[in-house]
């Protein structure tokens, strides 16, 4: 739709004041609880093993642009940066869009910064590869056999490329943690790396990293969200049933 | 203490953002004047003109953004953010055409309609420029292999030949486009070299494929067990081989549910579908969360700063 | 890794090697059935009425060639068979319009079709869901020249058409997930019936949308490939890479099963020791 109809206006509207008043609710010092997702659980193990054997760290964003999966992708990869800046590792962030580039070389200066490492800092390690998938992936997967990483972190939206750097990234032995909100790419990040994060989770990361009171909030206001969204559902199924394909609810949404 | 602190802000942000819309609507007409194409393009003086009074604008606002404390910076990306998030969500979430919201515009139509593309055209340039920078960025980094002649230093001249064989062969074949040699290596190089390398690439993905099925597929559930028997059924009903193997059954009728590759379709539709679109909701509600979040300045922790 | 993950890994792709280029080599003939999103999508596009365009997006790049180049050629030649106009649009990839107009133009010479008469390639397109909504309120507006820079309005194929409402099908060849831009801004504003061909492995995330209708038919990669040949009655590229296909997948099916045989082994092995 070009421009929304009642229905995605009060759909957006009331989903964003639950996340909103949910995120306020949280700054008042409650303590939020979030369940454990083990792959983000491992990140810190996997920046460790990196560090013990003296090796690189590779952080993939993916193939999205200036976008909130990408935005969401450097969070995570200002929250390892730190990790390494603090550790003394070394972090590669090759890239496929040069306007990520830009933001992912601020980001990661940053990280150094913030540990007082800014001096350790090394801009050509986010590097821009290429802005075609294929090439940017036979760059990825060259940058990981020349450079030997210990562990690989593919944050970020994928396609056909993810089992290709996937299974590069266990031939050389790497300890791998992928995160992404493509379904279709979930199935072969499964196979191929030690931890997957699915759905959901992706947008978890920064809360379940960092377990800011905002971004627990946020999750809680998500989920309060999702249960509306499925309270919807129940009823469409229920109206489906009664009234047949073209009930009272499709009537109101203007499907 | 803080509530009240955040509450101002909003009070703020929406005083703001009110003044900008205002401003944006009232010259509307004037800001589609201004990005639209200038007639004579290249030959036109005007054209030169623009270039010239750009690059000294934009050169004036940089000098000016870096001379600012850095705290007036922070408060200036927050004020861009949410004021760039609002033209959007008015546009989007205010109808097309409103007698009541819009009785000052002729048709009553949304007043921030007619500003999306010369803003997508900004954006488009803005992807140009840094475009550009990373391509730079690139020759830098391949330009130091060289000089020091470190290890794989061939890979990098590699990748100098090819940037500018392709660039150049590309650019003649473009713009003169009947010419036999600009066409002939263009061909060489696009459709013989790089064609077959990136489907080369994309076909590596079938032997890894194996090998990691292989490897990971291990049924140590009961589960697993249910998920490999799904994965078998949907892998042979999508080959004629695997349809060969029920082909014996009707094509009508009850017996024709039992056809794998109508079991597949099945799966693929029913099953499958239920699951994505169940994933979907919960990555479209994540990804609404956290567009809230930036807008709003809500974002905390790694990345983000604290909010001032 | 071990040396008996090493070697096996090499002794997996050799196999797979040897399987696919036996059947290449040597091609089999196997019989092809028709699934339903397939049929729908073919006819889809014999049902579109008289007098209105059929684009087929060109949103693929070289290296998903393997699958949508199939797709593509297909869907043309069913075109060209039946004289259904039709225009090659990308939104994605700005080299797909040069790869998908290399194929009509070679199916057009065989079915003696002229260019801009029963073709028209309108190239690339930037901008993304800004240029499709452009484009859909105006064509030659948005577009201004195709492919090979001839103004449209030289174009006899051009002809009467002004906007979405001259479109009778667009259906969109892609790797990549172009087709929620075309079901929000096209089908979900102007209800123009939406076809997709994609890889194989971003079909199940079309299944959804197919299931609601807002996608009319669908190619599932190769075999769907293969379908639509079959339909149109012409077995070419997609037909021949069948048998690889069902070989290599039967391949990858034994090799789970193995997988799984020697795992049990070497766990009852653990257990008894």
């Amino acid at each position: 739709m070009e421009h929304a109809n009642w229905f995605a206006l009060l759909l957006v509207v009331g989903c964003s004041a639950t996340i909103v008043t949910t995120i306020l609710r949280a700054r008042s010092g409650k303590e939020l609880f979030i369940r454990r997702i083990p792959g983000l659980s491992a990140m810190d193990e996997a920046v460790g093993r990196a560090t013990e054997m003296g090796r690189p760290m590779l952080f993939v964003t993916g193939l999205g642009g200036v976008d909130v999966i990408s935005l969401q992708a450097l969070a995570v990869a200002q929250y390892v940066g730190r990790m390494a800046a603090k550790y003394g590792s070394r972090l590669i962030v090759p890239v496929v869009d040069p306007m990520v580039m830009t933001i992912a070389r601020e980001v990661t200066r940053d990280a150094w910064r913030a540990e007082g490492r800014e001096d350790a800092y090394r801009p050509d390690d986010v590097r821009f590869l290429s802005g075609e998938q294929f090439p940017y992936a036979a760059g990825v997967i060259g940058l990981m056999n020349r450079e030997k990483v210990a562990s690989t972190f593919f944050f970020g939206y994928f396609y056909g490329e993810a089992l290709l750097l996937s299974e590069s990234g266990f031939e050389v032995g790497a300890v791998q943690v992928a995160a992404t909100p493509a379904t279709t790419q979930i199935p072969f990040f499964l196979m191929s790396c030690d931890y997957t994060v699915i759905g959901d989770e992706y947008y978890a990361a920064t809360a379940y990293l960092t377990r800011e009171p905002n971004l627990l909030g946020s999750l809680v206001g998500q989920d309060l969200a999702k249960a509306a969204i499925v309270g919807l559902i129940v009823l469409g199924t229920v109206l489906a049933m009664i009234q047949g394909k073209e009930h009272l609810l499709m009537k109101w949404l203007g499907g | 203490m803080e509530t009240r602190r955040a509450l101002f802000a909003y009070l703020a942000y929406l005083l703001i953002g009110i003044v900008t819309s205002a401003l944006l609507v009232a010259l509307s007409q004037p800001i589609q004047r201004l990005f639209a194409p200038i007639s004579g393009g290249v030959h036109s003086p005007r054209f030169w003109l623009a270039i010239a009074i750009s690059v000294i604008a934009w050169g004036a606002l940089f000098g000016l953004l870096h001379r600012l404390p850095s705290r007036a910076k922070k408060r200036l990306i927050v004020i861009v953010t949410f004021v760039s998030g609002l033209f959007w969500v008015l546009e989007f979430f205010l109808p097309a055409h409103s007698a009541v919201l819009f009785f000052w515009r002729p048709a009553h139509g949304n007043p921030f309609t007619p500003l999306k593309q010369p803003v997508g055209y900004a954006l488009q340039v803005i992807a140009g420029f840094t475009f550009f920078l990373a391509s730079l960025n690139l020759m830098r980094l391949h330009a130091g292999h060289l000089a020091r002649l470190r290890a794989g230093w061939y890979n990098s001249l590699a990748f100098f030949v090819a940037f500018f064989a392709m660039a150049a062969f590309g650019l003649w074949a473009y713009y003169d486009g009947k010419n036999p040699v600009a066409i002939r290596w263009n061909t060489w190089l696009f459709t013989d070299m790089y064609v077959p390398l990136t489907g080369t690439m994309f076909s590596v993905t079938a032997f890894y494929m194996a090998t990691a099925a292989f490897r990971a597929f291990r049924i140590r559930t009961a589960e697993a067990g249910v998920m490999m028997l799904a994965a078998v059924v949907v892998m042979v009903g999508q080959v004629p081989l695997g349809m060969w193997f029920t082909s014996s059954l009707p094509l009508q009728g009850p017996a024709s549910n039992l056809r794998i590759e109508v079991i597949a379709n099945w799966l693929l539709g029913v099953v499958n579908s239920a699951a994505l679109r169940g994933v979907l909701f919960g990555l479209l509600v994540g990804g609404l969360a956290m567009s809230l979040r930036m807008w709003l300045n809500l974002e905390r922790g790694a990345f983000f700063d604290q909010e001032t | 890794m071990s040396s008996s993950q090493y070697w096996s890994r090499r002794i997996i792709w050799l196999l797979l090697a040897v399987v696919v280029a036996i059947f290449v080599i040597r091609p089999i003939h196997l019989r092809m059935y028709v699934s339903p999103p397939a049929y729908s999508l073919y006819q889809a596009v014999e049902h579109i009425p008289k007098g209105k365009l059929l684009v087929i997006t060109a949103d693929w790049e070289a290296g998903t060639k393997g699958e949508n180049e199939p797709q593509a050629a297909a869907l043309m030649r069913h075109a060209l068979k039946r004289r259904i106009p039709f225009a090659l649009l990308g939104i994605n990839y700005p080299a797909g319009p040069t790869l998908s107009g290399n194929i009509a133009k070679r199916l057009a010479a065989e079915y003696g079709r002229r260019y801009g008469v029963d073709w028209v390639n309108w190239g690339f397109l930037p901008g993304g869901s800004q240029a499709v909504i452009a484009w859909a309120r105006d064509i030659p507006r948005t577009v201004i020249k195709d492919a090979y820079g001839t103004p449209l309005n030289r174009l006899p194929i051009m002809k009467g058409v002004r906007d979405i409402k001259d479109i009778g099908l667009l259906i969109d060849v892609t790797p990549s997930s172009t087709v929620p831009i075309f079901i929000d801004y096209i089908y979900g504003i102007y209800r123009t019936p939406i076809g997709y061909a994609c890889t194989g492995v971003m079909a199940p995330e079309a299944f959804p949308y197919l299931d609601s209708g807002q996608l009319v038919g669908l190619l599932k990669g190769l075999t769907g490939a293969a379908e639509y040949e079959t339909l149109v009655g012409h077995p070419d590229q997609a037909m021949r890479r069948m048998a690889p296909q069902s070989f290599a997948h039967l391949l990858v099916i034994a090799l789970i099963i193995v997988g799984n045989v020697v795992y049990f082994r070497s766990r009852r092995r653990r257990d008894d020791a």
